[in-house]
């Protein structure tokens, strides 16, 4: 048995606990998918307040649909779609609260240097200047490392769709970078 | 420069703060799961309560009103049966008085 296969029956099994009510393997859940939720909502709405704010509320909402789930890979799906739509949602409301900016530059010993120390910094800034359905299709595609048709999948929207605006958004970006 | 790589180091996963799921437990175990309802849900929660309390009015006013009638058809049936009654002790009365006369032989 692979490691991977392992690490799925494992969180099957939580899954099972959890839904029969121990609270101790729903933080299991929790604990390993926050990265992913936190960090899907932190690149789409810049704030890293808003985003646990957004990310507490999809995991209260997970709790009670989780009697709906059949299984982990059901569990991380649903948690990507869930995150995506709430996301595109806060960005779309008409008196969004002010986003505030919490990218700071890594620390020295942190990971190798970058090859631009402030790229990153100035490409979350653009990513964060696209529109709220293409912020998300670059963010699922980039962080997630999403395949159009799970994109696609995620955001209920076709291929084709999803592949357009990849094709525009690393236009825009490209373009930004340049500027 | 390669953009899909630049981009997947930009939009890397990052953990929450240390107590992230601590509080998301703790919200749950306290009950607090209102907060995550979406406002479609609570503006129907609103429309079903208005439901509530309109039908349940509307349907007060109607027992009221039946209330309201029966006690009225009570009434009318009690003075029905006093003027009943009270014909009854009319008729009673010159019955009473007719014998009183046809044993003394005198006309009333």
């Amino acid at each position: 048995m692979t490691g991977a296969l392992a690490v799925a029956e494992d969180l099957d099994q939580t899954l099972a606990r959890a839904q029969d009510g121990d609270p101790a393997a729903f933080a299991t859940f929790v604990r390993h998918h926050q990265a992913m939720v936190f960090s899907l909502a932190f690149h789409a709405l810049r704030s890293r307040p808003a985003a646990e704010d957004l990310a507490q509320e999809v995991f209260v909402e997970l709790y009670r649909n989780l009697a709906r789930l059949e299984s982990a890979a059901h569990v991380a799906a649903w948690l990507r779609r869930v995150t995506s739509h709430r996301c595109i949602d806060e960005l779309r409301r008409p008196r969004r609260r002010l986003e505030v900016v919490t990218d700071v530059l890594p620390d020295s010993g942190e990971m190798p240097a970058p090859p631009e120390p402030f790229l990153a910094v100035r490409l979350r800034r653009l990513v964060g200047e696209l529109r709220p359905v293409a912020r998300m299709v670059v963010v699922l595609r980039y962080q997630e490392e999403l395949e159009p048709s799970e994109i696609a999948d995620a955001l209920k929207m076709s291929i084709n769709t999803v592949k357009s605006h990849l094709r525009r958004s690393l236009a825009a970006l490209r373009k930004g970078l340049e500027a | 420069m390669n953009l899909d790589d630049d981009l997947r180091r930009a939009l890397k996963r990052q953990p929450p703060s240390p107590d992230f799921a601590d509080r998301v437990v703790a919200r749950i175990a306290r009950g607090d799961l209102e907060g995550g309802r979406s406002p479609a849900l609570r503006w129907l929660a609103a429309a079903a309560a208005l439901t509530l309390v309109v039908g349940g009015s509307v349907r007060y006013y109607a027992y009221q009103q039946s209330v309201a009638e029966a006690e009225r058809v009570k009434a009318e049936i009690r003075l029905a049966l006093q003027i009943t009654s009270e014909k009854i002790a009319m008729v009673q009365l010159r019955l009473a008085t007719g014998s009183t006369y046809e044993r003394s032989g005198r006309n009333p």
